[in-house]
């Protein structure tokens, strides 16, 4: 519904969907799993790869020695040791398996039952399942053209050390993941408390709390943005205090003689003798309210200047109503001028804001279209979402060498003559419209003066 | 009509005690915010006339001390902060109205008897009646002489405020901030065109005038006889 955003209200405290301190502790979790799970799987490998290399050294000796045996006592005796060899088991824990067999298979000694599928011609080595099951490494060799030999050893001990090893492992990884995750929170929520406190006393602030900030007596670095954000907030409540201060005086001190003034006019008018003109008298009262005008709008632009990006204050704004209000106050005024005030106003527009500064901000564009456009001419209000707001006439326009210098203050233009203009209802105007978060601009237009205020960030966006 | 007056300024609250003591009004004036609040406290008062920059308490403050310890007289912000701003911080404070110097005597007359009228608590029955003319509040209707005047629903608006504050003057002031909500005067000519429109319909058809301008003030609804 809304295109862009005018100024709008913080998210109460505590609300917000994401969190930095939350997002930093999710990945220091996430790198911690990333690299014990790459730790995990280089220390497996290694074991792993250090017990194929142990299986194979003892292997082979085996292997090597059988082969000796082979060549010095015959088939004989080899079968003969083979035999007796069968029956030992390792100080390593690992089983001696071993076959001797002819090359069509058949078993002639050696407690393996049946020939594993490893090429005793090229002397083929690696992990086997043996016959009865048993997982083994094992080395395969041709003593003769019909007598090969395969010496294995069983793994189950180093398999399940090294199963001990991988719940051992993950037992700690889980015990760092934990205790990462258990002090990445605690630590999250101290961060969190303290830049709490921070933007707390910011809101405090804008709502014109006392601001108090404990933080400021830590010695880090949140210590020193607490002092920082501590001696900002100061400094902006004295600013806006001596602003405000100074304005109230100013208004006081100029308003009070003028006032005396005002009354002594009265009161001279009132004793004035018979047949006396009061014109005079009239005209200098109408001078006095003058001045006094013009002084309550240089101070509506100072105070509206001073407080853009401020939101105290500001409240949900129907933003329809009050320029369909205006329109009902205008439109008999149009009339009688012969103008024609057209007017589209979206329902439901809303914004936030101060409604008689909006009030203020609408009417003074259309005081200015209805003082300038002749009889016969149109002005147009419309308000759509957005907030968009544009008073378009067909008026005589702004001369072009006053366009680019319509919003400041006391620019007024040959049109204004004889019209009792300071030049500063578009210098208010705009200060309104930056107080709302929104900016006024001139636009081109074919005949006539075009206003557009809407959002900074929709201009340029359409 | 008995007020209180609490205002630093000695030349301005002479003004304002010698205009309204011209209207048979009794002013006492006080200099300073406590012995205002203390006089409020102890005596009564039809309304209260108040300054709003005083050397010793802010008027705002004032006006929530009167609240809370009881004093229930309207108060009328009489001050030379007179932005809209300073409008709104003022009635957002607990004042029943606001008006800024300087200002023409006969709209503080007339404000003045506005907030008297509504504390005394006035109220009006679903049919006001006065000289000539009729407000049906409920059905949104205006008569005159029983001839039924075809109004806007602003036109009625207007109407009936007059209506209910028929005799007396009513500002521009009073109608900007009573019937368009708004503080303050956008300088152009927008209430007299709306009195306008309407005076002409309450009197088109009629020989004696409806409506009669108080130069510089505003407007006071005639009896029509």
């Amino acid at each position: 519904m809304v295109a862009g955003t005018s100024l709008t209200l913080p998210p109460p405290p505590g609300t917000h969907r994401r969190s930095i301190f939350a997002a930093l502790v999710n990945r220091a979790l996430l790198f911690t799993l990333l690299a014990l799970a790459l730790l995990f799987g280089v220390t497996m490998w290694e074991s792993w790869q250090a017990v194929e290399r142990s299986l194979a050294t003892t292997v082979d000796t085996d292997i090597a020695g059988l082969a000796d045996i082979y060549a010095s006592g015959g088939e004989e005796e080899l079968l003969a040791r083979l035999d007796d060899r069968s029956l030992l088991v390792g100080l390593d824990g690992r089983q001696a398996r071993y076959i001797a067999a002819r090359s069509d298979g058949t078993a002639l000694a050696g407690n393996i039952k049946e020939w594993p599928g490893l090429d005793a011609a090229t002397s083929e080595q690696g992990f086997v399942k043996l016959a009865d099951g048993a997982p083994a490494y094992a080395r395969a060799t041709r003593l003769a053209p019909d007598l090969n030999l395969l010496v294995a050893r069983t793994y189950e001990r180093d398999w399940h050390a090294l199963v001990r090893l991988m719940a051992m492992f993950g037992a700690g990884a889980a015990g760092v993941v934990l205790a990462s995750w258990a002090l990445g929170r605690r630590a999250a929520g101290t961060l969190r408390r303290r830049i709490g406190t921070i933007s707390k006393a910011f809101r405090a602030a804008e709502e014109g709390g006392e601001v108090e900030l404990p933080d400021s007596e830590f010695d880090d670095e949140i210590g020193e943005l607490a002092q920082l954000s501590t001696r900002s907030i100061a400094r902006s409540a004295t600013l806006a205090n001596t602003h405000r201060h100074m304005s109230d005086h100013i208004a006081h001190e100029i308003r009070t003689p003028l006032t005396h003034l005002d009354a002594r006019l009265v009161n001279a008018m009132r004793t004035l003798p018979e047949g006396c003109d009061p014109g005079v008298l009239e005209q200098c009262r109408s001078d006095i309210r003058s001045v006094v005008t013009m002084l309550d709008s240089l101070l509506d632009i100072a105070s509206s200047e001073a407080r853009v990006g401020d939101i105290t204050g500001l409240a949900d704004v129907d933003l329809s109503a009050l320029a369909s209000n205006l329109v009902d106050l205008y439109e008999g005024s149009a009339e009688e001028e012969g103008i024609a005030l057209r007017h589209f106003i979206e329902p439901g527009v809303h914004l936030l804001g101060e409604p008689m500064q909006l009030t203020r901000l609408i009417s003074n564009l259309l005081d200015n279209a209805l003082k300038y456009v002749p009889r016969g001419g149109q002005v147009t209000l419309t308000v759509r979402h957005g907030p968009v707001i544009e008073v378009r006439d067909d008026g005589p326009g702004i001369e072009p060498a006053l366009r680019p210098l319509v919003f400041e203050r006391f620019r007024t233009g040959q049109a204004t003559v004889g019209k009792n203009s300071h030049g500063l209802g578009l210098a208010l105007a705009r200060a309104i419209a930056l107080r709302h978060g929104m900016t006024i601009g001139l636009v081109a237009s074919a005949k006539g003066a075009h206003f557009v205020i809407k959002p900074h960030a929709m201009w340029g966006s359409e | 009509m008995k007020l209180l007056y609490i205002e630093d300024n000695a030349e301005a609250a002479a003004d304002v005690t010698a205009m309204l003591a011209r209207q048979g009004t009794q002013v006492v004036w006080e200099m300073r915010g406590a012995d205002g609040l203390r006089r409020a406290a102890l005596e009564p008062f039809d309304a209260i006339i108040l300054d709003r920059m005083l050397p010793d308490i802010d008027g705002l403050e004032i006006v929530q001390r009167l609240r809370s310890s009881g004093v229930d007289a309207p108060v009328l912000m009489l001050s030379a902060l007179g932005r809209a701003s300073n409008r709104v911080e003022g009635l957002e404070a607990g004042v029943d109205d606001y008006l800024a110097k300087p200002y023409e005597p006969e709209e503080l007359t007339a404000r003045l008897k506005a907030l008297v009228r509504r504390a005394e608590g006035r109220t009006h029955s679903a049919i006001i009646i006065y000289g000539q003319f009729e407000c049906h509040v409920k059905a949104r209707t205006a008569f005159r002489r029983n001839v039924h005047i075809a109004l806007s629903p602003k036109e009625f608006e207007l109407f009936r405020y007059f209506m209910e504050n028929a005799g007396e003057t009513v500002t521009r002031d009073m109608l900007l901030r009573d019937v368009w909500k708004m503080n303050f005067d956008p300088q152009t000519n927008v209430v007299d065109v709306n009195i306008g429109r309407l005076r002409r319909k309450l009197e088109s058809g009629f020989d004696t005038p409806a409506l009669e301008t108080i130069w510089g003030t505003g407007y006071r609804l005639t009896r029509g006889d």
